[in-house]
């Protein structure tokens, strides 16, 4: 509790401020009894008005505006050391003034009682004999020598920490002028005897008392950087390094880069002469042990001792340049360490690491850091596959969910599982993405609704739970759920538009299909034939049905109308069989093909390649967020092996089966596919027709266009080079268009 | 239940005033979600009937679902599920309303785009005419319009109706039209329903337009998507392919090769066929074969081989698979299905006459009956109720001896008296005549490519022709195994090219491959 000051006990007005501002600290008063800035402000304003009055020719008003001031000074409360100073620098002030007011216009008594109090609040204090009549100089020259006497203290150590009445006393600088009367002095210093004795000060009289101490044993100075350190010798403790170093000590070495206020001091007294173990101990740090010799009774003062923060190293090796790393959340930048490979400095803890760079992906794993310990990571970024929450009263059917696809999407191993459903379901309410609304939305299996702007969605997720695809499961029902619709979208730059999912809780095989179409690459080769193969049930095996002119299969010598009865000696009956076997071997290795042509048996080897291929969009086993996820995460690394305008094709691909028309058409418009190529630009002509048909009907003059470009090169293919002919299917919608 | 939460909210507000409030907010909420669930026990009653076969419970559990809670999510379901039965049950004008009704009431839910199918198929299953089947492309053409796969994105109704669409342009006669349809359900849509059998109605357009290598390639991709899989549809679309590249195999690329179509023949092994002289065979492109012998036995042989019915009728012959996938045979004066009803045939008019002497008979793309009798000239026409229309082309034709259909619906017609084939478009309009080179053109079949296949008695050989009369092939009198045709009566062609030839003289059917 705050103690108020009163003017009835003002005996020991400073020294109580002073004890009560200490008190204050301790005690951490609440803020509303604490004396506001604004009520200093106005107590100075009072002082300089009735200051300003007292030199004005109305100096008379001035005396009852102090007397005021002081009435209003007596009960304020003081929290600081400086707000105890303010405090009796402002009271001193305003006595002085109403005294000399009271005593110009004659009230001699006033001014009487004014200055005494002034001086057993401030015995030392002065008149400025420049602006004070001689007059009253005499009655307070008088009061002084009456009431003040003069205390000078010679302790011996002179760092001896010397207390008067309880109060800490400094004489250094020359006696100190106190009130006349009797005064307890004690002093004390480590490795002394305490001294305590009452003296009397007389008024007008100095009073110098001399204290030679006794040592009574050695004392060992510790300096610890930071402060605050627990100091224990031989196991006892001693007491913490808390204390701000003495003034006159100056630091050298390492500690003088130090800031001074950060480093503390404790003095030990009482041990005995002889070794001592020294631990020095401070939470986060290091703890230091070491050994004194304390030979003789003198003081000991040990090199500071600058503690060393506790830390392990977390080793990031194949970190991508430009990865964002957090350590629980918070970012934190790698350094090339000794061994030259990047790594973290950590204080020991269990920390959550993620390494995450754009659309390259996620890398999360959980550390435990020991200090002086190294851990190597091998960072691996994988897409990042977010679950932003499992909607739905159902908590049994939600968690059953929730780990069967950390479950799934772990067996998978491509993808990194980021649970994000603590803050997913309260970032996506706000844009419409609510239960009910999304339930009814699953029902009439429609992705669109006036409330839901995906673009959005897309974005809010991208900012604050960033990931390559996002995952919302919502439970048909909220007491016992079934099924549950999944709404899968991907991060930008990928089309803002979900793919919707349902799946039965029940059934197992649902996760594992799901999880299939996180775990299918879009990068494979296909082989290329450079023939079309036919099963008949009028032939042996495979029919050579058609041959691309100058391809693999031609060059190998096939004809149309070879039937392929043996794949390197073993016999082939269907087309599937043939394909299985070719794509078994290498591209560009040759093998023995066994054939028949009319009746004639004959073998010739067959050295197919390889080609590029696009993924098959329509495939409903496929996730067109999933695929958009890592065609971005492809063209960021820029080290696929897959050519970028294949790339940019699946890109467009996937943009068309999702409805983003428009920016299909865009990217299909700058792709440079090469021409002449089965998969070139025929490919690219005719999806860009469709891309245009299917986004404005404005644009139907432009899909004729490109249908009928894409129409002219009979070669022209989808998917790969021996997929499906181009130019049929652009004829057909050409003509569908009324188009030639 | 609606009631029920009136009453509660009254209660509610007369006890406690400072309830008002939370009550006026709170219980529309509660008496929506009571609705949904009353809503929603009824159609689990209504789908219970149904399972059980009871029709009439599930139409009036709809109806009081569809009246009492019209804002239930599940009402267009109702709706769209009672016109789907009152389709079922026949009521064709009842189930066009309902669907209308749907339509009306909820135009933007997926319900209302299966409604737009179903009136479509409704229009498509009653047409009479080219124009009947105009309308109804034009309602299958307004789903996808309707509903954008980029807000419905899995939309099986969308797939559906742009097969339809392409079904319909196809009898139409707009092959690009049917293409682009196809190409469409085939690529622009992720529902899988109806993606195979566009791809073979895909592939016959290419294969008719002359692109073979674009239809065999897709043939083979669905040949290969499908062989694997155990269902029947997917089975029945895998032999189809098959059959198809088969065809492709015998027809365009060995010849291309310089090798012959057929090359080998002999018996039709079938277990437990026998036959006294085989008079009449008729072969469907999904492998089915008809077959009427002298015992007047007719046998139907499903596509593995297996006899699937047999019967005796006194007077069959002339077997055929009409447009609607059954096998007929004529059996005096009308046609007659196994297992089905017997149709006659009688021209009306002042003086009505009943056809008894049946030289050939069809069933064409409307339902319709193309019959000719060898005691009038030309063809006569009756709808799909067997009533009597009119006759064509008397002036035309001498005598019909035979006729036959291919996929796109046109009938082939032999005129054995001016030994010449005129073919019609399904509604009838002359398109081509072709000149036969024939002695005594006995029978002929038509292959799914629209190649002509000509049973000549005379010569006793197989002449095959293109389309257009260019000579592709002459098989006979003897035949690759060495076998004489003796008495040749009928042939036929199934879809993968493999000719069967009823010859009196044999007690079995000769398979040429």
């Amino acid at each position: 509790m705050r103690r108020v000051t009163s003017f009835a006990v003002v005996l020991a007005l400073f020294a109580a401020a002073l004890a009560h501002a200490q008190r204050v600290e301790e005690e951490d008063l609440p803020l509303e009894e604490a004396t506001s800035p604004e009520q200093w402000a106005e107590i100075e304003s009072k002082f300089a008005e009735a200051e300003e009055i007292f030199r004005s020719r109305e100096q008379d008003r001035s005396i009852e505006l102090f007397g005021q001031l002081i009435e209003r000074l007596q009960p304020l409360p003081v929290a600081t050391e400086e707000e105890a100073a303010r405090w009796k620098e402002l009271m001193a002030q305003a006595l002085s003034y109403r005294a000399r007011g009271a005593f110009n216009f004659g009230e001699a008594q006033q001014a009487r009682r004014d200055l005494e109090v002034l001086l057993q609040l401030q015995p030392e204090y002065e008149m400025d004999r420049t602006e004070v009549s001689s007059k009253l100089l005499d009655l307070f020259d008088s009061m002084k020598e009456r009431l003040v006497g003069f205390l000078e203290i010679l302790a011996d150590p002179t760092d001896a920490a010397i207390i008067v009445d309880g109060i800490p006393f400094d004489s250094s600088s020359g006696p100190v002028a106190v009130l006349a009367g009797s005064y307890r002095v004690e002093s004390s210093r480590p490795g002394f005897d305490f001294l305590s004795q009452e003296v009397e000060v007389e008024a007008g009289k100095t009073l110098t008392v001399e204290l030679p101490m006794e040592r009574t044993s050695a004392v060992l100075v510790i300096r610890t950087w930071p402060r605050g350190a627990t100091v224990r010798t031989d196991g006892i403790e001693q007491g913490t390094t808390g204390e701000a170093v003495s003034p006159d000590w100056l630091p050298s070495g390492p500690a003088a880069v130090k800031p001074r206020d950060e480093i503390g001091e404790l003095f030990i007294g009482g041990l005995e002469l002889g070794p001592h173990e020294v631990e020095v101990r401070l939470e986060g740090y290091r703890t230091f042990l070491g050994r004194v010799e304390l030979d003789e009774l003198r003081d000991y003062p040990l090199q500071p001792i600058l503690l060393e923060l506790e830390a392990g190293i977390v080793v990031l090796d194949r970190i991508p340049y430009g990865a964002e790393v957090t350590a629980n959340d918070r970012v934190v930048q790698p350094r090339i360490g000794d061994s030259g490979r990047p790594q973290l400095v950590l204080p020991p803890d269990d920390y959550r690491i993620e390494v995450r760079q754009g659309t390259l992906g996620v890398f999360e794993t959980r550390v435990t850091v020991v200090d002086q310990k190294t851990i190597d990571l091998e960072v691996d970024l994988k897409p990042g596959l977010v679950l932003m929450g499992v909607l739905g009263g159902d908590r049994v059917g939600a968690d059953k969910l929730e780990s069967g696809l950390e479950r799934a999407i772990e067996e998978v191993g491509r993808w990194a599982f980021l649970d994000r459903t603590a803050e997913g379901p309260q970032l996506l309410s706000p844009l419409g993405l609510e239960a009910d609304v999304l339930r009814d939305m699953g029902k009439r299996g429609a992705l669109d609704n006036p409330s839901i702007d995906w673009k959005r969605v897309q974005a809010a997720g991208d900012a604050r739970t960033p990931g390559a695809v996002y995952l919302l499961a919502v439970l048909t029902d909220d007491l016992v759920a079934s099924e549950a619709d999944l709404w899968i979208w991907a991060a930008a730059p990928a089309a803002g538009r979900p793919d919707l999912r349902r799946i039965r809780l029940e059934d197992s095989e649902a996760l594992a299909e799901l999880a299939a179409a996180f775990s299918s690459s879009i990068t494979q080769a296909r082989p290329d034939l450079g023939a079309l193969l036919i099963d008949s049930a009028a032939a042996a095996g495979p029919v050579v049905a058609n041959l691309r002119q100058g391809g693999p299969a031609q060059r190998s010598g096939l004809q149309v109308g070879d039937e392929i009865t043996a794949f390197s000696g073993a016999p082939i009956l269907t087309v599937a069989q043939f394909r299985e076997a070719l794509g078994q071997q290498p591209a560009g290795k040759l093998t023995k093909l066994e054939i028949r042509r009319g009746t004639t048996t004959m073998q010739l080897e067959l050295g197919a390649g390889a080609g590029a291929r696009v993924v098959d969009v329509t495939d409903p086993s496929r996730i067109h967020a999933v695929l958009a996820a890592e065609i971005a995460a492809e063209l960021a690394r820029g080290e696929s092996s897959t050519p970028r305008w294949i790339l940019e094709l699946n890109q467009a691909a996937v943009l068309l089966q999702s409805g983003a028309f428009e920016e299909a058409v865009r990217i299909l418009r700058a792709v440079q596919a090469p021409a002449g190529e089965p998969l070139g630009k025929a490919t690219v002509e005719y999806l860009l027709g469709v891309a245009l048909l299917h986004s404005d009907a404005r644009y139907q003059d432009r899909a004729r266009e490109q249908f009928a470009r894409a129409a002219s090169d009979p070669e022209g293919r989808l998917l790969y080079a021996d997929g499906p002919w181009v130019a049929p299917r652009a004829r057909a919608r050409l003509a569908a268009l009324g188009g030639q | 239940m609606a009631t029920m939460t009136k009453t509660i909210g009254i209660a509610v507000r007369a006890f406690v005033p400072s309830l008002v409030l939370l009550a006026a907010f709170a219980l529309p909420a509660l008496g929506q979600a009571a609705d949904e669930g009353a809503a929603q026990r009824l159609m689990l009653e209504a789908q219970r009937f149904e399972q059980q076969g009871q029709v009439e419970d599930a139409l009036e559990e709809y109806r009081v679902l569809i009246s009492e809670f019209p804002q239930s999510s599940l009402a267009p379901t109702a709706l769209l599920q009672s016109a789907l039965l009152q389709a079922q049950r026949g009521e064709t004008d009842r189930a066009f309303a309902t669907a209308q009704r749907l339509i009306d009431g909820y135009g933007r839910d997926p319900a209302a785009a299966a409604a737009w199918v179903l009136q479509g198929e409704l229009r498509q299953s009653t047409a009479d005419t080219l124009i009947d089947l105009d309308e109804a492309r034009g309602l299958f053409r307004r789903v996808p319009l309707l509903f954008l796969h980029s807000s419905f994105p899995g939309l099986a109704a969308r797939s559906r109706a742009l097969f339809r669409a392409g079904e319909t342009s196809l009898l139409l006669g707009s092959l690009d039209e049917a293409a682009a349809a196809f190409i469409e359900t085939i690529e622009d849509e992720r529902a899988l329903s109806w993606k195979g059998q566009a791809r073979i109605e895909l592939a016959s357009i290419w294969l008719w337009q002359g692109d073979w290598a674009a239809a065999a390639d897709v043939l083979q991709r669905v040949l290969e998507g499908t062989a694997n899989s155990s269902s029947p549809q997917d089975r029945a679309i895998a032999h189809l392919a098959r059959e198809r590249l088969t065809l492709v195999h015998r027809l365009r690329i060995r010849p291309l090769a310089g090798q012959r179509p057929w090359s080998r023949a002999g018996q039709l092994g079938i277990p437990g066929l026998t036959l006294e002289g085989a008079t009449g065979v008729a072969a469907h492109d999904d492998g089915r074969l008809l077959v009427v012998d002298d015992d007047e036995q007719v046998l139907l042989i499903d596509f593995e081989g297996r006899i699937d019915a047999r019967v005796t009728w006194r007077g069959a012959e002339h077997p055929f698979f009409g447009f609607d996938g059954r096998a007929y045979v004529t059996v005096g004066d009308a046609a007659q299905s196994p297992g089905g009803a017997r149709q006659p045939f009688t021209i009306g008019g002042e003086k009505p006459k009943t056809l008894d002497k049946l030289s050939a008979a069809q069933r064409g793309i409307f339902g319709d009956w193309i019959v000719a009798d060898r005691s009038t000239g030309g063809i006569a026409l009756f709808d799909r109720n067997g009533l009597f229309l009119r006759s064509a082309m008397a002036d035309q034709l001498g005598e019909v001896g035979d006729m036959a259909r291919d996929a796109r619906g046109r009938l082939y017609l032999l005129d054995r008296k001016d030994r010449s084939v005129v073919i019609t478009g399904p509604d009838g309009s002359r398109l081509a005549r072709v000149s036969l080179a024939a002695r005594k053109p006995e029978a002929l079949a038509v292959d799914h490519l629209g190649n002509i296949y000509i049973l000549d008695r005379g010569e006793g050989t197989i002449t095959i022709l293109a389309d257009d009369g260019s000579p592709i092939a002459l098989l006979g009198p003897t035949l690759p195994d060495g076998t004489e045709l003796r008495a040749p009566r009928d042939l036929a062609v199934d879809g993968a090219g493999r000719l069967y030839i009823a010859d009196a003289k044999l007690p079995y059917l000769l398979l040429v491959e």
